[in-house]
């Protein structure tokens, strides 16, 4: 079926929606919610939120591509789980390590800038995206969005695992520069 | 800060997220191919195993099966584990469901446990057990599960799959567990002899299982990343001793869970319902149409053919017409939407420290916040009759209304 037609059908608030969703899109979801948390169970149920965070969502939304918006909703659901399961470290999931790769720009720990307004940090981090060529778009989407390990990286972006570190780590490091310069306290 | 840079990244702008999903699913495709070669290679060296244990005989690995003697421990029955560094989720296939009706018998925990056919696991507050049946309502399968996650050092997964015969796996995506250098680590498998009967256990970070096939059924017993093999081995010895009855698990017996269409439920959610008294969710719901609200969909949760669960979405600034017709966007022109879902069958866990209806104010209700960033929906909660009412909304002050029309 159809994005299109599976999103009118949660339109028309028909339960078949969620069974079209699960047929097309569970093993995608799950791929992003296995990156997230380590737990098995904990994705699925994930998986199972989205499908009701979905059928809460649409309508208002009436997403043009429901994988895009269907992953967005995965993503916070399961980052969300894992902050409220995770009091303790225990496993590095992909997830926590992108996450302490990020301490290379930004302090790490809580401060008065865990008040900034995310709007304003994702406004500028979509701009600072633009500004890269395709390929570290590629590298810094795949690890920081999908939370990708960077062996699945360098498989799709046709590289080697050592550059894919590197370019991280610089991008991390612009990343960082311009935030900066954009007039955030990091 | 660095959590705020997380979330301000899942605010990425959709095209160029679409872009690098291409570009890994392109890549996937890829891999499904080498997965799908590794499935079929698993599944000759399952084949191999799987010979040798119908002729030990003849079988060149007959050295691996351990003979079981009186104190044989969890260490003995998971002699060979794997040790993995990392797991990786991949998509298998589309496998579609191999069963025609499914039935819940949960709610007999108790009776389970005084009737000593399920061992009792107080710490694992969240049972779950179901039956799936085929189109004739033969058994198919039985699973039962033990369950608790409220503190992740305490998380617990116990599982029974359990069948007449063996049951495959249906699992539309699978993991595989790989080492620091990314190569793949099958689980370590140990073969048992014991009572004449192989018990094959499986010991790695992501598959922890017992199997055995015996007289009464088929049975594989499992244990979440966080079980220990002491664990898993205390169950598989609850139904070595314990073998089902697969009769007290007739499709009769179990629980039917179904949702209706609702049509004619419509007319009693005003108080212009001549029938509303008989609606057993009605004193759980704002009286929507005076408040100008019209219904732009709702679903009846019945157990048994009795209603246990209610769902209803309402819009505002809106006729039932255009509700009806779809013409409407949810915020423009005022129009606003409220869904109130009320569950008579909450699992506890879900409701701690959840305010009765009487407990709320305005003010605690008026602070909440959006639930994610994406829906921007603030969801509220709170106990009615014992119920869980939970309710999903754009706009609180207007929720807070209507809560406080039926306090």
């Amino acid at each position: 079926m159809e994005d299109s037609e599976i999103v009118e059908l949660y339109w028309k608030r028909d339960e078949q929606a969620i069974r079209e969703t699960e047929k097309k899109y569970a093993a995608y979801l799950k791929r992003i919610a296995a990156n997230v948390l380590y737990d098995f169970e904990d994705c699925k149920e994930c998986v199972n939120d989205t499908y009701l965070a979905a059928w809460n969502s649409m309508p208002e939304h009436r997403p043009g591509v429901l994988s895009t918006y269907l992953g967005k909703l995965v993503r916070q659901i399961s980052i969300d789980r894992f902050r409220k399961n995770t009091s303790k470290k225990r496993h590095a999931s992909e997830y926590e390590l992108s996450i302490s790769e990020m301490e290379d720009c930004v302090a790490a720990g809580n401060s008065p800038e865990e008040e900034l307004d995310v709007k304003l940090l994702s406004e500028a981090i979509n701009s600072f995206i633009h500004t890269l060529k395709a390929e570290e778009r590629h590298i810094f989407i795949g690890r920081y969005y999908y939370f990708d390990s960077v062996k699945k990286i360098a498989g799709y972006c046709k590289s080697s695992e050592a550059k894919v570190k590197t370019t991280l780590y610089r991008l991390r490091q612009k990343l960082k520069d311009y935030l900066v310069k954009e007039g955030f306290d990091l | 800060m660095k959590n705020r840079i997380i979330d301000a990244i899942g605010n990425i702008d959709d095209e160029l997220l679409e872009a690098t999903d291409a570009l890994r699913a392109s890549n996937k495709r890829k891999n499904s191919a080498i997965i799908k070669w590794l499935a079929a290679a698993a599944c000759v060296c399952l084949a191999a195993v799987s010979i040798s244990l119908v002729f030990p005989r003849k079988a060149a690995s007959d050295n691996r099966v351990q003979i079981w003697k009186d104190g044989y421990s969890a260490e003995d029955y998971f002699k060979n584990t794997a040790v993995s560094t990392d797991i990786m989720a991949e998509e298998k296939s589309d496998i579609a469901v191999p069963y025609a009706e499914r039935r819940y018998f949960s709610d007999n925990r108790q009776q389970y446990e005084a009737d000593g056919v399920i061992p009792v696991k107080d710490k694992n507050r969240r049972f779950t057990a179901l039956a799936n049946y085929n189109e004739d309502g033969s058994l198919y399968s039985l699973e039962l599960a033990w369950h608790y996650d409220s503190q992740i050092e305490n998380y617990s997964h116990l599982s029974v799959l359990a069948g007449l015969k063996e049951v495959p796996e249906i699992n539309d995506c699978i993991f595989i567990e790989t080492d620091e250098n990314g190569n793949v680590v099958k689980p370590g498998l140990t073969v048992t002899e014991r009572d004449g009967i192989k018990i094959i256990a499986r010991g790695g970070r992501a598959d922890k299982s017992i199997s055995f096939q015996n007289a009464s059924g088929w049975y594989r017993i499992s244990g979440s990343w966080n079980d220990s093999y002491e664990a898993v081995t205390e169950l598989f010895e609850w139904f070595w001793a314990h073998p089902v009855n697969f009769d007290d698990f007739t499709i009769e017996k179990g629980d039917n869970y179904t949702q209706t269409g609702l049509t004619d439920y419509l007319n009693l959610l005003s108080d212009e319902g001549s029938d509303s008294e008989d609606f057993i969710f009605s004193a759980f719901l704002p009286d929507f149409k005076r408040f100008g609200y019209v219904i732009a969909g709702n679903s009846l949760g019945m157990k048994n053919n009795e209603p246990v669960s209610f769902n209803v979405s309402v819009l505002s600034n809106l006729t039932q017409e255009e509700a009806d017709a779809g013409e409407y966007t949810v915020g423009q022109n005022g129009c606003e939407m409220i869904d109130w879902t009320i569950d008579s069958e909450a699992f506890e866990g879900d409701t701690e420290g959840v305010k009765k209806l009487e407990e709320l104010t305005r003010d605690s209700v008026l602070s909440l916040k959006p639930a994610d960033e994406v829906t921007t929906q603030t969801r509220i909660r709170y106990i009615q009759e014992g119920c869980l009412v939970t309710i999903y909304t754009t706009d609180v002050e207007l929720a807070w209304e209507l809560i406080e029309s039926i306090r």
